[in-house]
Formats: C-alpha cells, structure tokens, sequence
C-alpha cells in the first residue's frame, strides 16, 4: 500500500491541486516558496507521527489567504491495499474492489463552535473513519537540517532519550538509570566533604549542625542521563570526538542515522511515510546522494514479503522535498514532482473573473491587449502552487532514459524550470552570459537579473526533444517552462544547395512539438545558417577571433586568412575545418575574455533575438 | 460472581481451549461471559500484530457487559483496534454496510434506529401501522405483527392491502434516497453485498486477514438474515463461535425463529458442537422446574446446579391470585418472602411480559395514557428519579429530547432519529438542558402540592425553555390528563421494581418473582402437549424470566392455572410450594 494521491484544496499556497507520488520514492523540487513545504505538512496533518507526539497542528492560517468560506480540506487516497490491510482500512475504502483507501481532514474555520477542530473522515462517503483505523498509517518527519549538533546536543535530551527508549525493550527504565549513574566513590569527594564539614560544623554550632556531601543527584531519572550523553564522531578508526568538534554536515548524517532507528517501529504500521525537507542542507552533493540511497533502500527493504501475511504491512515511502538539482539528477524523473508557483487562469472559475497578472507573475500566459491592467478594485489574482508529476507527462521510455542520463552526469537544473535556454554545445553557454552582460543587456540591469535566473542546457547534441516536450508538456494546465529558447545552428554548409537547412527542419519539428502541446508562445527557436564560429565571423568579428585562434595555432595564421577570405558555403566549410581538431570550449573561454574587454564585439543576429526572447 | 480463581468444568474447558468454529449450547447461569472471557485471554495471549477479535452479541446491555468484563480483565486494549466489540448489528453496519453505501444511491448511509416507528398511512383515516409490520423487500404486510396492532389483513379487501404495500414501499425508497436506513433494511442490504459472489469473496478475505475469531454471543437472537451473514464468514474460513441458548430465543418479532438456529447447528460437525450444562446461578430446585418450561421436544433433564447454590434447598414458590386483574398483593407477598430469606427488595425485580402488568403487581398500576404528551413527560419524570441503571436514565432522557423537539414543532414527518441525524445533532448538545428540566421537574408534594401543582410548574418550565413558533400556547399542547394523578403518586416505596423480560434478558438477581397472567393455560398447554405452537414464544419468554433466579424464584399465577402449573414445574423433581393470596 502507499499513498498514491494527495488532494489539496484552500490549503495555504494550493487552492485546488492533485499532487501524485510513486511507490517507492518520492522528490519535490521546484522553486522557493513553491509549495514543497506544504505538501509536506499536508501529509503531516494527515497522518500520525510514527512517534506519537505530534508537533504540528492546523490553525487558521492554514486557510487560503482570503477565501471563503473559511475552510480547508486535505485528502490522501492510499492504493494497493492487500486483504488484510482492506479489513482493516474497511472504513475507508473508496469502491468496491477494497484495493483503496481515503483519509481526509476538513477544516472549518466558519464554525460556529468556540474551539475550530479539523474533522477527520474516510472513504467514498466522508464518513468518521473506524477509531485506530487511521493510525495504521504513520510519518517521520525529517525538518530541514539547520542545527542538528543543537538537536543532539546538551539540553535538549529529547533526541537521545527516544534513543534509549527505544532500545529500553523490556529493561526497567529505573534500573538503567541506576547502572548509568556515576559512582559518588571517589576519595576527591570524600576529602571535599570532610573540608566543607569542618567549616560547616564551626558555623552551625549550637544551632542546628547540618551535614554536607558533595555528589551526583540520587534518584536520577533516564531523561536526566540523556542530558549528559554527548555524541561523538570521527572518520573511522580515529578516536570519536564530541559532536561540536564536527563539522555541520556529519552531525546532520548522525541525526538521521537516530531518526532511522525509530523506523524499526514502523513494522507495526501498514504504511510509513518518511519525510525529508532539504537533506541537502549542510551536506555535500556525494553526502546528499548517499543519503537519498540509504532512505531508498530501506524503502526497498520494507517492501519485502513478512513470514506473517497478515501483519500490518509496516510499509516505507520515501518523500523529499528539495531544491538541490544534484538529489533531483539523481533519481529517475518519473520520481519527480515538479512543484512551482503560478497565477491562476484569469478565467478559472473561483469568483469573478480576475484581471491578468503583471508579467512576471503570469509566465504561462502573456497578457494580451484584451486584458485590462490591474485596478484597485480588482488585484491580481493570488499565485497558487501547482504540481507537475513527470511520470504523468507524456514522455516515452527511450526519452525518459536520455534525459535521466543527461542529468545523472551533468546534475543540470534543467527540471526546475522557469526560463530554459537550450544550447547545442558548451561554447554557447559559456559564451552567452558574456554577450549578454557586456553586450545586449548592457546598463539593463532588471533584464539582465532575469537573464541571470534562467537555467543553461548546453546538450552536447542536437536532439533537443526529449528535454523540449518534459518542459512543455502541459500536466493539468501547468508546465514546468515558462519560457524555452532553443538555439541550434542552420548547418547549411553539411548539405547540397537546396535542400533544406537541418536546423530548418529542427526549427520545424521542435515548433510544432511545441504548437502540439498548446506551447507555441513559449517557445522561441533561434537558427543561424551554419554555426557558431561561421556566424560571427560573419558578423565582423574576424579580427578578435583570430588573435584567440593564433593563441592556440601559433602557426596557423595563413590557413585562417585564407578560410575566412572565402565566401559563403564555402568559407562555413573552411572554418569548420579550422576548428576540427580546436577543443571549441578551450576557444569559447578565451574569446569570452576578449568580449568582455572589447566594446567593438559583433553580436550575431541570431544570439541577440535569443538573449532577447529568454528576458521576454 | 464468585472472586476465587476460576476452576473451569470440563465443558467449559473444551468451549474455552477449542481451536476452529464451534457451535455451543449454553445453559442460563453456565457462566458463558467467564468462559468467552478465558477464551480472549487465550486467544490474546498470542495474537500476531494487526489481527483481532470480534466480539458481537444482540443488545447493547450484553456487549456492555462483555465490554466491561473483558477490560477488567485487562483483555482489551484502547482503542480496541484492530479487535471489535458491538451489536451484531453495528458489525454488519460497520463492515458490510456502511464502506459501500446504498447501490445507485450517492448518499452517505446512515443508520436510524427508529425508522421501525415510522407510521405508514396510505390514505386519510387509514389504520396507522408502523413501518415494522412490513416486509423490507417487497412491503407486504406481515400479517402477526398487524395483528398485535389491531390490524387483521384477513379482514380488509386486497387493494386496501395493496394500498398500504405500495405506502410502506414508498416510504422505504425515500428514506433510502437520502441515504437512511433502519436496521432491517441495513440487514438486507448487508445480504445483498454477501450475494454478490466477488464483492462476498473480498469481504471475507479482508475480514479473516484482520480477525482471528469472531464470537457470537447470544446467538439465539439471531434472525434468519444474521445467520445467512455468520454462515457467510464461517464459509470463507473465517473461525466462528457462536453461543446460544436456543430456549432463551424471545425476539420472534425481529424473526428470530429456533428453527433455523436448529438448523443451522446442523451444520457443525459433531466435533465442532459443545454444550455448557452446569448451571453456576441457581438452587436444584430451580434447575430443575426451568427444565419443565423447555418445550417438550427439547425439554431434556435439568442442568446441573454447580453454583455457591447448590446445596439451598429452597422450594420454587407459586403465588395463585384470584381475579380478573394482576393484583397489588403480589408485591406485597413477595416483599414478605424476600424479608424472611433476607434477600434486598432492591435486587429482586418483579418481571412480566409487558410493563402495565408488571407495575400493577408492584402496586404502581400505570395509566393507559399512552401517547399523552403531558403522561409522557410525567412518566419520564419519575422513571429518571427512580431509575435502576443508566440505562433507565439514558432512555428517560431521550424521551424528554423527543418530547421537546415535538413540542417545538421540529419533527414534522419525520422520526426522532432521522431529525438527529439529518440536522447532527450530537447528545452533548442538548443532553445537559433536558437533565437540567428533569431535575427542576421531579415531583416534590413540599413544592407541587398535587399534580394539579406539578402540571403548572411544568407548563411554566417549558414556556420559559422552549421556542414555539406555530402560535399555540404551551397550555394546548401539554393538556391536563386525569392519569396525571396516577403516574405522580407512584413514588415506589419499599418496594420491588417491576421490569419487563426483554430488560432482564442476560441479568441474575437473587430473586425473581414471575407475573403471568391468563396467558399461562396456553402455555402450560403447549408444555405438556407440544400445541398450540404460537405460545412456543410466550413459553420461551418464561424460561427466559425465570432462570433469572438465583436462590428464590416465585411465580404469580391465576387461580385457575395454580396448581397446574405446580404439578408440571414438579415434573423432574423440584420442590414448588402453592400459596394462595
């Protein structure tokens, strides 16, 4: 069994959003103030803590900032229910085959009794679910690790005394506490009695003689021995040293090595959801991965077949949520979910119709002229968080496995979205953002900024598909691009006159993707007539380029002179022969110096309309 | 019950060491709840994580009592989950109802228990029959149960018949439009779901995955239907106890026929069919004249006295009135036997088959004011003061909620039941006024005078408590009734309570006085002779309120039926004593 779907409607940042989740693991990624959080909490409300303590509750601002009626509502359809699991979720089932079971709280605010409780209801009909039957379902949270040494620390025995409490077993807590207790024995304390006693004896006399010894409390309980248990931690075989002597990341990995053991305890849940908000904080991008392999195999593990058929299932699902491109490269994409802010549709149906958005906040749907501009009467409409699950996109395997490779190795951020600019090779991504700062968007600061916050996909190829259709592919109206350049060269030089450009035909093929999924205006294809190197000569740039190319040929001058005199095809040919065996990332940096010294650079038509098209 | 450790016979060492389905006989007193009991802690002793025990039994008092010894004994955990203790009813509610809805039907389902009451009128001036009386499926009348309430179908011409069927019928449809269902109907709706061979088969594997056993207590209030549901889990492996008295079966009303639990036990191997015959409760001498009200068929030879009892050699006494009425005297007669076997007049209820006869035998006769509002509320009034359990006082109190909601005009067609569960209306939201009333009106002759007094103050209570919006005062809708005076002065003294068979049913007192009226011919007819057949109840309802004694049971008789009702209770040798008063 394992929570498939999760219904969210007026919850802080969602206003109505089905968020799906596969089997074994889990990731959300996407953008600050996204909504990853919020789902997170949502599962929170919705299930019980595996510990039993529960530290997080709904309030009133759960409610979607200004709707009405004041209410919320959160819902977690759960499938693959085995006969057991149905007999004991019965109360919850949503059809008649048992295989699915639903737990829901409504929140409302507008009720009329004093102290606002969410309701807890289950299955098809929203009835009071069977009381113990939504316990079978559990969570771990795992909060952003900010300061794990002070979870770990002194004063704050919480952590550690679950840890003995855990393993306390059938032991009596008051007798560990005894046998851990220190020895009052020492001849020290015995000397320092004796001394505080001659003086106390002098003092006191004649009035009430009072008797002194210096020790340990007498009745110390086991949460008073948790205080004073510090973690240590080294490199292996090197003596441990306590916890403040390391560094953030490790004592991260130690705390949730401590929450991982209280996972044992889930073998008497159907069903465990362990959640992890940003495990990559403090930890390094190897740590981050490790991580990710160690909560995933313990899911694998818990899925495994129990001796006893009809013990709770003590199921484990992985959910995390993170903005490292290095977790969310690491696992397959139809693990992700996509999760990002957008206005809603000017046209939804929640109250009247609301004006379009300020650009910026509606990348999916340029303002047209018909739209009027915000008023005060009527503001613009509150962005909602939306989801967009990759396996849900439609995607074909082979697809699939080149974009999962493309990320595994260079752990591009291409998945979080926004503006994407995809390029053939490495010299346009690294010659760009040059161009741009010193050339195109020269003293235009705010586009320049939002330049800057676009992702850059240099794909080493020409295939750009697989990654255009997961980044325009609408899921439910939403998409992870707002805006796609797509920048390839014409080629023209590789084919007979007349036939038509192979970037031509990229052109055509990739805008038709594009009109395919509703997406034509969030595209923008930008095609030279040959190449890289081809075009900027030809937009004047010879004189600059040469003087890089001698850097790397001293002795080539002639063969350059002589291919850049040519015209045309020709000189396309001649200049791609000239970097045939010229590393063109070697050549990008160091002509990325000249440009950005030199006020007289050419920009190419072509890079210009891109640079412009991705600030659009 | 006895604090000593408990020695189980063997008998009952076989009910409680049994390891698949059984079917088992129990005796009154054979200390069932002590074996069903030993039984969970065996069962729990090893239970696997995540399975349980289903507890059912048929009223809300025996799974009380189940509920309450089991966790005394530290058997069942808070939440009880995923184990189950309820009605037979709450469990087909529960798992075979409520998950899945009503087919065709969007709404939530929800159970009403009072859509029973429900008055079926199919025109103006029609006999008003309650919704009871009709079979769930098809709305024909059910021909007995019209007879109880004047209603003789012989007698009325086919399209009247007609007329009601297709009124019952309707009502039924939209009662189960909106989702709501009465216990009957929930049964066949339970029955439907069973019929459906895959939805059946899925049931009953997600069943056996959580239970280990279900046990069903009092099993002889089983109706046809419930056994088509027990059979059902017993079929798909489920184990299945089921324990029963088939002598105490006295809910013919609800269907609950011997037969088919005769039937049904047939189909239990040898092996699997165990009977508990030692009686822990009573004298020999009553063992052995209950063993006479058994029907001839059945009758077999009086279970074993093994109790603390077993040596009291108390006679069985029978009280012979002359007569039309039930007089006063019994009362009076028994509190005399009860003083000199120093036995609690407190302990020692005076059981009839219905509650007017019982009350007259306490000298505490009842009016037949029946559906008089301002009778109603009187007698709410008293039965909550002098109530004998909480039980008593919950029902006191639902019928004073009742009493204002009609008052108020809140009910319009609809029962009590369905107005609480349409509009949610939970208990705590209005059980602390109603109390607040009942205490403010509890009759005191210092402050009321007289019923005269008691009905002004009452008046004026509610006028101030409640919101009448249809115009009419408070005066026209709580009118003086003469039986005012009647229910008001029935302060019972010393004396024993009268309570009806069906609320002694499972309970033990040390004494037992037994109101039967002229009745008791026909049932001594069928006791001898095995004819006529429709007293096989009224006979069962005897046995029932009888074998409730502990160490003095007295029965009150007519004069003409006294002596013969001795020389039959002597038939196995019991020692009965005639006193004439």
């Amino acid at each position: 069994m394992h929570l498939r779907q999760l219904d969210l409607r007026n919850f802080r940042s969602f206003s109505k959003e089905q968020i799906s989740f596969e089997k074994g693991l889990t990731v959300l990624v996407g953008e600050n103030n996204g909504g990853k959080s919020n789902i997170i909490d949502a599962i929170r409300l919705l299930s019980t803590p595996l510990s039993g303590r529960r530290e997080l509750y709904c309030e009133q601002t759960d409610i979607r900032f200004g709707v009405t009626p004041r209410t919320f509502e959160l819902s977690a359809t759960f499938e693959g229910l085995s006969p057991p699991q149905q007999g004991r979720l019965l109360s919850a089932t949503t059809n008649d085959t048992l295989e699915e079971a639903c737990f829901g709280l409504t929140y409302d605010a507008d009720d009329r009794q004093s102290h606002v409780r969410p309701a807890l209801w289950a299955g098809r009909f929203k009835a009071v679910p069977e009381p113990g039957s939504h316990d079978m379902i559990r969570h771990v949270y795992l909060p952003p690790l900010r300061d794990a040494k002070r979870a770990l620390a002194s004063g704050n025995p919480t952590r550690i005394h679950a840890l003995l409490n855990h393993f306390l077993g059938e032991r009596d807590p008051e007798d560990v506490a005894k046998s851990l207790a220190r020895t009052s024995e020492h001849q020290i304390l015995t000397d320092v009695d004796a001394a505080v006693a001659t003086g106390l004896d002098v003092l006191t006399a004649g009035v009430r003689p009072q008797g002194a010894a210096l020790g340990f409390s007498t009745d110390e309980k086991l949460i008073d021995i948790a205080r004073d248990l510090r973690f240590k931690l080294a490199d292996h075989g090197i003596t441990p040293e306590d916890l403040r002597y390391s560094g953030h990341g490790f004592a991260n990995l130690l705390y949730m090595a401590t929450i991982a053991v209280e996972l044992e305890r889930s073998d008497n849940a159907e069903l465990t959801m362990f959640l992890v908000e940003e495990p990559e904080a403090h930890l390094h991008p190897q740590l981050q991965a490790a991580v990710l392999n160690f909560l995933e195999e313990r899911a694998e593990q818990s899925l495994r077949p129990k001796d006893d058929k009809n013990a709770p299932a003590g199921h484990l699902q992985v959910i995390v949520a993170t903005h490292s491109p290095n977790l969310s490269a690491w696992v397959p994409n139809k693990s992700l979910v996509f999760v990002r802010s957008v206005a809603p549709p000017a046209n939804n149906d929640e109250g009247p119709s609301e004006p379009a958005p300020a650009e910026a906040a509606q990348p999916a749907d340029p303002p047209t002229a018909e739209t009027p501009p915000p008023t005060a009467e009527t503001p613009p409409p509150r962005p909602e968080s939306r989801c967009i699950p990759l396996a849900k996109l439609d995607l074909t395997d082979p697809d699939r496995r080149k974009i999962d490779r493309y990320l595994d190795v260079t752990k591009s951020a291409l998945l979080f979205g926004g503006r994407v600019l995809l390029v053939e090779g490495i010299a346009e991504a690294l010659l760009l953002p040059v161009i741009a700062k010193n050339h195109v968007l020269k003293n235009r600061p705010a586009e320049f900024r939002v330049f800057r916050s676009a992702v850059f996909v240099p794909i080493d190829g020409v295939d750009f598909a697989p990654y255009a259709k997961a980044l325009l592919s609408p899921f439910d109206g939403v998409r992870i691009a707002d805006r796609l350049v797509i920048i390839t060269d014409g080629d023209k030089h590789t084919v007979d006159d007349g036939d038509t450009l192979p970037g031509g035909k990229r052109k055509a093929d990739l805008d038709s993707l594009a009109a395919d999924k509703g997406a034509a205006h969030i595209l923008d294809m930008c095609v030279n007539t040959y190449s890289l190197e081809a075009e900027l000569v030809a937009a004047g740039n010879a004189a600059c380029m040469k003087e890089v190319y001698l850097g790397l040929h001293p002795q080539s001058e002639a063969k350059w002179d002589d291919a850049v005199a040519k015209d045309g095809d020709a000189r396309a040919k001649a200049i791609q022969a000239l970097f045939e065996n010229t590393p063109k990332g070697d050549f990008a940096q160091l002509l990325a110096e000249k440009v950005a010294a030199s006020e007289a650079f050419n920009v190419p038509g072509y890079i210009r309309d891109a640079i412009e098209a991705l600030v659009k | 019950m006895s604090q000593q450790p408990f020695k189980p016979t063997d008998e009952q060492r076989a009910v409680i060491g049994h390891d698949s389905s059984a079917f088992v006989r129990a005796c009154p007193g054979a200390g069932k709840t002590r074996v069903l009991t030993e039984r969970a802690r065996v069962l729990f002793k090893d239970i696997p994580q995540g399975r349980g025990v289903a507890f059912l039994s048929f009223t809300q008092a025996a799974v009380f009592e189940l509920d309450t010894r089991l966790r005394q004994e530290g058997l069942l955990p808070t939440p009880i989950f995923p184990s189950f203790i309820g009605t037979f009813d709450s469990f087909v509610w529960q798992f075979l109802v409520a998950p899945f809805g009503l087919k065709d039907c969007e709404a939530r389902p929800r159970l009403i228990a009072d859509t029973a009451h429900l008055t079926v009128e199919p025109f103006s001036g029609a006999h008003p029959l309650p919704l009871s009386c009709f079979y769930p499926q098809t709305g024909v009348i059910l021909e007995q149960a019209a007879k109880i309430r004047g209603f003789d179908v012989s007698q009325k011409p086919d399209y009247q018949l007609q007329a009601y069927a297709t009124a019952a019928s309707n009502l039924r449809q939209r009662l189960r439009e909106r989702g709501q269902l009465g216990f009957d109907e929930a049964r066949a709706i339970a029955l439907e779901r069973l019929n459906d061979q895959t939805l059946a088969a899925r049931i009953a594997a997600a069943l056996s995955g959580r239970f280990c056993e279900v046990i069903v207590d009092e099993a002889q209030d089983c109706n046809p239907d419930d056994l088509k549901v027990i059979s059902c889990l017993r079929k798909s492996g489920l184990p299945v106890i089921v324990v029963c008295d088939p002598h105490q079966s006295i809910y013919e009303f609800r269907g609950g026929i011997t037969d088919h639990l005769f039937e049904f036990s047939d189909t239990f191997p040898d092996a699997q069919r165990k009977d508990l015959t030692g009686n822990f409760r009573s004298t020999p001498n009553i063992c052995k004249a209950i063993a006479q009200l058994r029907p001839l068929s059945e009758r077999g030879t009086p279970d074993d006295a093994l109790g603390p009892l077993k040596d009291d050699a108390a006679p069985v006494q029978i009280l012979s009135y002359s007569g039309k009425g039930v007089p006063d005297s019994i009362g009076t007669t028994f509190c005399g036997l009860l003083q000199k076997a120093d036995i609690d007049v407190l302990s020692a209820p005076i059981v009839a088959a219905t509650k007017a006869s019982g009350a007259a035998a306490a000298g505490q006769p009842r009016p037949a004011g029946g559906n008089h509002r301002t009778i109603r509320l009187a007698e709410a009034v008293t039965d909550f003061q002098f109530a004998a359990g909480f039980n008593d006082m919950k029902t006191a109190i639902e019928s004073v909620h009742r009493l204002l909601l009609e008052l108020e005009g809140r009910l319009g067609g609809g029962s009590y039941h369905q107005y609480l569960a349409e509009h949610e209306i939970e208990p705590a939201s209005w059980r602390s006024k109603v109390v607040s009333i009942l205490r403010a009106l509890r009759f005191d002759p210092a402050t009321h005078t007289d019923a005269k007094g008691w009905h002004a103050a009452a008046k004026e209570l509610l006028a101030r408590e409640l919101t009448i919006e249809d115009g009419q005062s408070i005066a026209q809708k709580l009118k003086w009734n003469d039986g005012l005076h009647a229910v008001l002065a029935a302060v019972p003294a010393a004396t024993a309570m009268p309570r009806t068979i069906h609320s002694v049913k499972g309970m033990e007192y040390p004494a037992v006085c037994v109101v039967t009226t002229t009745t008791l011919k026909g049932i001594l007819d069928f006791l001898e002779t095995g004819e006529p057949t429709d007293k096989a109840e009224d006979a069962r309802k005897l046995y029932v309120a009888a074998s409730r004694a502990e160490k003095l049971l007295v029965i009150a008789a007519p004069k003409s039926q006294a002596e013969r009702l001795k020389t039959h209770l002597c038939g196995q040798g019991a020692m009965v004593m005639v006193t004439n008063i």
